[in-house]
């Protein structure tokens, strides 16, 4: 057994190894773990570990506390109220959703399905790293033709 | 005596025609580097799905079907896939399947027993006694089954392949196979042979339409007969092309089931099929034939497909 293995509240083990997906917050946990703040309890039925056992985690900041969103379709969403159900929401704006359309949290999703999810949230992180470099790579760029055609 | 005015402004007008090529190179150079971006990207995006599939294809099935919260409580104990031991439950299933197995393999035995250790059917019989087994037994029954007639089972186990022609094997694409036969070795044989033979046996055969050297091809382990990327011709009118059992048939078309490409190079046919290819499989010499507008057919044809497979990822499809 690796001594280096955490247990958390919700009783899952999950050793340093998945340390590494922590960024995609494809496990329940770090997605638990990625809520710094929220403004409704746990008994409530949008407490965090329902949020994330329905695939979000928190974007949100310190004046809007309530954002939180899908590790699969990255859809975001605000606004939420006390009995707010996070899966039928997510169902509701996200029903493309991958996540969403198994509709099982992660302890009862079987290994197959899992990394077919991984496949797409690792894909879905390849596009949004290339659509962000393009764009920064285009706006560069074009800086630099600007300041050479004006600088005759 | 009037001469040809030249402006005085020349420099400068030369001045903004360098400054213009130069901003049209530079847009030239950002377009494709941003093309080469998203071929990255491509790429990367089917090594993804690559990787997933692998990895689902080598674990066990136990652990396929495993739930996450189970297999959250191994990743604990396991380092890699491979060092999950199937657990009491599971040990049940496979001493279940261990005794299926012994039972199988005897049905192996007496298969291949029956057919006279004829080559195919050995080498089925090898491979399945390993395997999980009644299913094979059962395979190499309906193969024994479906046989189409050829030559008898002796006369094949007797020796290798008379004609040294590509059809034997579709090792074609590699001709090594066929120069590796010790030219000696093929004389002894001849001597035992009847004297009865088709003069035109004499004549110089191509063993392949290969004419690539013959390095480099010893190590491939996927089947010679299929393999993902082969080079090929097409039959010259009036050739025949055998079946491996006999039977006559014309081979204008590919008659395959299967999606594949076909490339027409310089000097034949590049023939691609659906399976994994190493890349030290694509030969540079090979690709030499290639000139500029079959490699930009090729890139249209690489994108067509790719926008077919995310599009059909796209659409759910496994």
């Amino acid at each position: 057994m690796d001594a280096t293995a955490a247990t958390d509240a919700t009783g899952a083990v999950v050793g340093d190894k998945l340390e590494m997906f922590r960024q995609l917050n494809l496990l329940e946990q770090h997605r638990v773990e990625s809520f710094k703040d929220w403004p409704f309890p746990e008994q409530s039925s949008c407490s965090i570990s329902k949020m994330a056992e329905a695939g979000f985690y928190w974007t949100g900041t310190k004046r809007e506390n309530d954002t939180a969103t899908c590790f699969v379709c990255s859809k975001t969403l605000d606004g939420w109220e006390s009995d707010d159900d996070p899966w039928k929401e997510h169902l509701k704006h996200a029903p493309q959703c991958e996540f969403v359309k198994l509709g099982c949290a992660e302890k009862d999703l079987t290994v197959t399905q899992f990394l077919e999810i991984l496949g797409r949230v690792v894909k879905t992180s390849i596009e949004k790293n290339c659509k962000a470099f393009k764009q920064s790579f285009i706006s560069d760029n074009e800086n630099s033709l600007d300041k050479f055609t004006h600088n005759k | 005596m009037p001469r040809t005015k030249i402006p005085k402004n020349s420099k400068r007008n030369r001045d903004v025609a360098n400054r213009e090529e130069k901003v049209r190179l530079f847009e030239l150079k950002m377009d494709s580097s941003l093309m080469s971006i998203d071929n990255l990207e491509i790429a990367y995006l089917s090594e993804v799905d690559n990787k997933v599939k692998s990895v689902l294809s080598v674990i066990q099935t136990e652990l396929r079907d495993m739930k996450m919260s189970e297999i959250l409580h191994l990743f604990g104990e396991l380092n890699r896939f491979g060092e999950f031991k199937a657990s009491d439950q599971t040990q049940m299933i496979a001493s279940m399947s261990a005794s299926t197995n012994t039972t199988g393999g005897q049905g192996v035995a007496l298969a291949s027993g029956g057919s006279r250790n004829d080559e195919e059917d050995s080498s089925l019989g090898a491979s399945g006694g390993s395997m999980l087994a009644v299913s094979t037994a059962s395979m190499l029954r309906s193969a024994k089954a479906m046989r189409t007639p050829g030559p008898l089972h002796s006369a094949r186990s007797r020796r290798a392949r008379r004609s040294r022609s590509a059809c034997g094997e579709l090792s074609v694409i590699h001709s090594a196979k066929a120069t590796s036969i010790p030219s000696s070795s093929t004389n002894a044989n001849r001597m035992s042979r009847s004297k009865m033979r088709t003069p035109m046996s004499a004549r110089p055969k191509a063993f392949s339409a290969d004419r690539t050297p013959l390095k480099l091809h010893r190590g491939r382990t996927s089947s010679p007969s299929t393999p993902p990327m082969a080079f090929l011709r097409y039959p010259k009118p009036g050739e025949v092309a055998l079946s491996k059992f006999g039977s006559p048939m014309v081979a204008q078309v590919m008659p395959e089931k299967f999606a594949n490409v076909n490339i027409p190079i310089r000097n034949g046919i590049l023939s691609l099929r659906p399976k994994k290819l190493e890349a030290g499989e694509v030969e540079s010499n090979l690709l030499e034939n290639l000139d500029e507008n079959t490699l930009n057919q090729i890139k249209t044809l690489h994108a067509n497909l790719q926008m077919i497979v995310n599009k059909a990822s796209q659409a759910g499809f496994k």
